[in-house]
């Protein structure tokens, strides 16, 4: 590695840290993915205007979506980011399947939040284009080993989430009130199911997707138990279920999916570099 | 089995241990027995065909043996009153017959065995002991003792069968004293002591000494006093007892998913009676397995129907509840009720998973019924203690096969190879189920045979570890195959060499006695009588000297004769001409001289016949034996064919085969006279040949040396005889190159 090569790679991943630290903030506070995630317990937290009741387990999906899955992703990436391009995948795709979900189920909606797509679209290029490995985002060199209990799990989230998954895309395409609530929904479990595919190739990255599953789980779980018949909700067994799954996936990811030795993790980095 | 633990008792001796007498009372009870209650159910049809007729549809019906239907059931259904009272006795005789017929069957095919007297009453009477308490009210307590009887030989029956035996005493006392028990309690229903007033907690007590002990024993039995065919009639009957009463708990539970109230509510009278039609044949299964389990001598393997059974029983469940499951999962996902669409992707979920299911619950209850496939390891480590044991070749084999199928479980394993040029099978256990499986048996990159099995079942497969198991015994299997095949040709070897050696003694033995019996005979005489020429002459030489002179020249003509003689013994050990002349030179010589008789014989003109002879100009040396071998087979062959054959020409061909290794010397002697006739093949004795040809003689000669010697007739007519002298390693050397023809008498 030559030294302007190097000194190109360290500027980029300064410039891709930097971008991260202000895309994840922007998703907690602009995006208001804290805010909403705080919604069961905390009522109007850091909100000019409280929500509407009926939309209090909507904006906890809103929370689990964008402040637990996308900004902690990008939070996650800070430290080593070149040994995490699955989480950038994740992160990239998982944008692509909310923008495409509104697309499919509010059109018109989608048509008026154009800027969103714009918005997103600049998020996405700056990211892939500030990551120093980017090759290795959709076509990773390193190759793939199925977990077969983590697929197995996934395929039982499959089972569980599909009857809500669902319902929301019905309820989006058939809500009037141009809010893409019922749709997030959707739109969050369709974004777990591929975390799920990502986590069981057990490539490296797959360790920190896996806890940020396990605890998108957890915090559906314990939100649904808050709010057990509010639209949306996954109701009293249904957050036991997730709360009891989100312990049980961590379990299993912390204990399969075993951290990667330093000195190769570093190796690759290197190679990559180059 | 093993008898004479003082625990075991003969409850029912053997034929012949008990005295006859004792033995012909139990006989006749039983009889006696078996007769009353069938005649006790035959005396009151009448009665309760009249009972049902006229009483029945108006009243609660209550001595009717099954679910009375309501009169307006019966008329919905078109019956008449006669049809109704007919359809129940009808159905009460059917029963009865076919409990009565297997009873028969037994005591018929089995009169003398005690178990069969027992079975018989248990059968003949359980069916019908309701019948009797209903329509015998006025026999009282005697009809209730002839059903508590029944009882009690159904549970001895039960402890007993199927030998007879009492494997632990105080278990078949505990069972039978705990039947009487409560059996007599309820005779005094008014003393404290009487069942009907037994706690509940003394109720369930009783039932759990009973029941687990009879269970106890008959798990005792099984495990450890059964041999392989009292298993085998026990799996019959405890078949035959789960498959009733599991279709039984089907048949009452299944109403009660399409009505929770199905047994109070009223309307369902005519289901209760096609249930109670239903349990009466599932219990039939029971007669019907204990009548085979008693009365084939060699019973059917019980397992594969077992297997069977278990393999659909599930697959139906699972297949119900994954459809049912499948449609309730889609409706809640697509938040709709059931409707066509979703049972026609519950159907096709079904379709798809049939196939992948059946095989995997066929694995599992393969599993639990014949076992799980062994450790790899711990096979291996068996075998290898099995064939340290000193065995024969053969039974090494036999090891092998039965290894093979004990840690599968398979009904056949058997060993084919190719021995002396012929496929066969060198050791088999079990008995073919479908056509084998072959595994070839490889050995150092050579295949040394194959390993035969069939699947533990015509519809199944082997799965992933039977073939890594398999696999794994194959190729321990073609080691083994491979050495005791090498130690077979070796024993083979052993004793061709043995009957080689015996032959050259007896050859050499002959070759003696053929000596002395020519010094003895013919040199000795003619020794003696020279001595007698020459003293004959010394006295003749004073007397007359003309005379000696005679004397003498006789003597030196007997000496030339003499010398003639020794020089012919000495040509019948081997031909002068082979040292001087080499073989061919000596074929050579033969030929010439043959040429000359025929010349001096003056045959040449009415008969002409050439002889073409066709050689190398040199041949390497050759072994001896081979040489004289070569010699005499070609010269007899030639005066044959002079002699006998009528020929024109023969031809005589020496070559030399040469390969990496070994070689061969190949002789040919063909001519184009009348041949052997209608023989394909030449005379397998010399007195069988034609014409004293000697052409056993050729062919024995040739094998004396290891080769052989084809006798018959020529591609163009006439006889064609082929030999071929193997020559070992080593023995070619200096050999010409350039063949040469040479013709004789042109």
């Amino acid at each position: 590695m030559n030294a302007s090569a190097c000194k190109k790679g360290i500027w980029l991943g300064v410039a891709f840290r930097s971008f991260a630290v202000l895309f994840a903030a922007a998703g907690l506070l602009m995006l208001q993915g804290l805010s909403e995630g705080l919604e069961p317990w905390v009522r109007s937290f850091l909100a000019s205007t409280p929500l509407e009741e009926g939309v209090r387990f909507h904006a906890a999906a809103h929370g689990a979506l964008i402040g637990i899955l996308f900004s902690f992703s990008l939070l996650a990436m800070l430290k080593e980011p070149l040994s995490k391009p699955l989480l950038l995948n994740f992160y990239i795709v998982g944008h692509l399947i909310f923008l495409a979900t509104l697309s499919a189920t509010d059109p018109a909606l989608a048509k008026q939040s154009f800027f969103v797509f714009i918005l997103f679209t600049v998020v996405l290029v700056v990211l892939y284009a500030t990551y120093g490995g980017r090759r290795e985002i959709f076509r990773p060199s390193e190759p793939k080993a199925m977990n077969r209990t983590l697929l197995l799990l996934t395929g039982i989230a499959l089972l569980a989430l599909s009857p809500f998954i669902v319902r929301g895309l019905i309820e989006q395409a058939g809500d009037g009130q141009m809010q893409f609530r019922w749709g997030e929904g959707a739109a969050l479990g369709l974004t777990l199911l591929y975390a799920g595919y990502l986590t069981a190739t057990s490539r490296t990255g797959a360790r920190a997707l896996g806890y940020l599953q396990a605890l998108a789980y957890a915090y559906m779980g314990a939100a649904s138990l808050t709010l057990p018949d509010y639209p949306g909700s996954w109701g009293l067994w249904g957050g036991l279920a997730a709360i009891a799954y989100g312990i049980v996936y961590g379990a299993v990811v912390r204990l399969q999916l075993a951290p990667r030795p330093a000195t190769a993790a570093q190796g690759a980095v290197d190679t990559r570099t180059e | 089995m093993t008898i004479g633990t003082r625990e075991q008792d003969n409850f029912i001796p053997a034929e012949g241990r008990r005295p006859p007498r004792r033995r012909s009372v139990a006989r006749w009870a039983a009889l006696t027995l078996c007769g009353l209650y069938a005649f006790l159910f035959l005396w009151k049809i009448p009665s309760y065909y009249v009972y049902l007729r006229d009483e029945c549809l108006g009243t609660a019906c209550g001595r009717s043996v099954l679910t009375p239907l309501p009169s307006e059931a019966v008329a919905s259904l078109g019956l008449t009153d006669a049809a109704f009272a007919g359809l129940y006795t009808g159905l009460s005789l059917f029963f009865f017959s076919v409990y009565l017929a297997v009873a028969v069957l037994i005591l018929r095919k089995r009169p003398k065995e005690p178990m069969s007297w027992i079975a018989a009453v248990a059968l003949n009477s359980q069916h019908i002991t309701t019948f009797i308490l209903t329509q015998w009210e006025g026999l009282g307590w005697l009809a209730s003792a002839l059903a508590d009887l029944s009882m009690v030989a159904f549970i001895v029956f039960l402890l007993l069968f199927p030998d007879g035996r009492i494997v632990r005493g105080w278990m078949f006392w505990t069972a039978l004293g705990a039947a009487c028990v409560r059996n007599l309690a309820w005779y005094f229903p008014e003393q404290p002591w009487g069942a009907q007033r037994w706690p509940i907690w003394l109720t369930l007590l009783w039932m759990i000494v009973l029941y687990g002990t009879i269970l106890w024993s008959r798990i005792v039995r099984y495990r450890r006093h059964a041999d392989v065919a009292e298993k085998q009639q026990t799996k019959w009957v405890v078949y035959g007892l789960l498959l009733s009463q599991s279709g039984i708990v089907a048949v009452s539970v299944a109403p009660l998913l399409a009505d929770r109230h199905f047994y109070s509510a009223s309307g369902y009278e005519t289901w209760k009676l096609v249930m109670d039609v239903a349990v009466q044949l599932l219990l039939l299964l029971i007669p019907v397995t204990l009548g085979i389990s008693m009365l084939k001598k060699r019973l059917w393997d019980v397992d594969p129907i077992v297997n069977r059974t278990i393999v659909y029983g599930v697959l139906s469940t699972a297949i119900v509840a994954l459809y049912s499951l499948a449609v309730w999962y889609l409706s809640i996902v697509f938040r709709t009720g059931p409707n066509m669409i979703l049972s026609v992707l519950g159907a096709g979920l079904v379709a798809f998973a049939f196939a992948p299911l059946k095989a995997r619950i066929q694995r599992i209850v393969n599993r639990l019924v014949y076992g799980g496939p062994s450790d790899p390891y711990s096979v291996l480590e068996k075998l290898g203690q099995r064939l340290k044991e000193p065995s024969s070749p053969d039974e090494v084999l036999d090891i092998v096969v039965r290894t093979v199928k004990d840690s599968l479980r398979l009904p056949y394993a058997a060993i084919r190879w190719n021995y002396q040029g012929e496929w066969r099978r060198a050791a088999a256990v079990g008995q073919e189920s479908g056509e084998p499986i072959g595994i070839p048996l490889i050995d150092s990159g050579q295949e040394v045979g194959t390993l035969l099995v069939c699947a533990r079942s015509p519809e199944e497969k082997f799965g992933e570890a039977d073939w890594k198991l398999l696999r794994l015994l194959a190729r321990q299997a073609g080691s083994v195959v491979r050495s005791v095949k090498q130690s077979m040709d070796i024993q083979l070897l052993l004793g061709d060499l043995l009957e080689t050696r015996e032959q050259l003694i007896f050859a050499r033995e002959e070759e003696r006695r053929s000596m002395r019996k020519n010094l003895h005979d013919d040199i000795a005489p003619r020794l003696a009588a020279l001595r007698l020429t020459s003293s004959l002459a010394a006295d003749w030489i004073r007397k007359d000297p003309n005379k000696a002179i005679d004397l003498l020249s006789k003597f030196k003509q007997d000496i030339g004769e003499t010398v003639d003689e020794i020089r012919g013994i000495v040509y019948d050990l081997r031909p002068q001409a082979l040292d001087e002349l080499g073989l061919i030179g000596a074929v050579r010589q033969r030929i010439e001289q043959v040429r000359q008789l025929r010349q001096l014989r003056d045959l040449e003109a009415d008969e002409p016949f050439e002889v073409e002879l066709e050689a190398p100009d040199e041949l390497p040396i050759l072994p001896a034996a081979v040489e004289v071998g070569a010699y005499r087979i070609l010269t007899e062959a030639l005066v044959n064919v002079v002699k006998h054959a009528r020929a024109s020409l023969c031809r005589i061909r020496i070559s030399l085969e040469t390969e990496e290794d070994s070689g061969a010397l190949t002789l040919l002697v063909a001519d184009n006279g009348i041949g052997l006739g209608s023989r394909e093949e030449a005379p397998a004795s010399a007195e069988e040949s034609k014409g004293g040809l000697g052409l056993f003689s050729l062919r024995e000669r040739a094998e004396e040396l290891g080769g052989s010697c084809y006798i018959g007739p020529g591609e163009s007519g006439g006889t064609r005889i082929e030999a071929r002298l193997p020559l070992r390693a080593g023995t070619i050397h200096g050999r010409g190159s350039n063949h040469a023809a040479y013709s004789v008498g042109r």
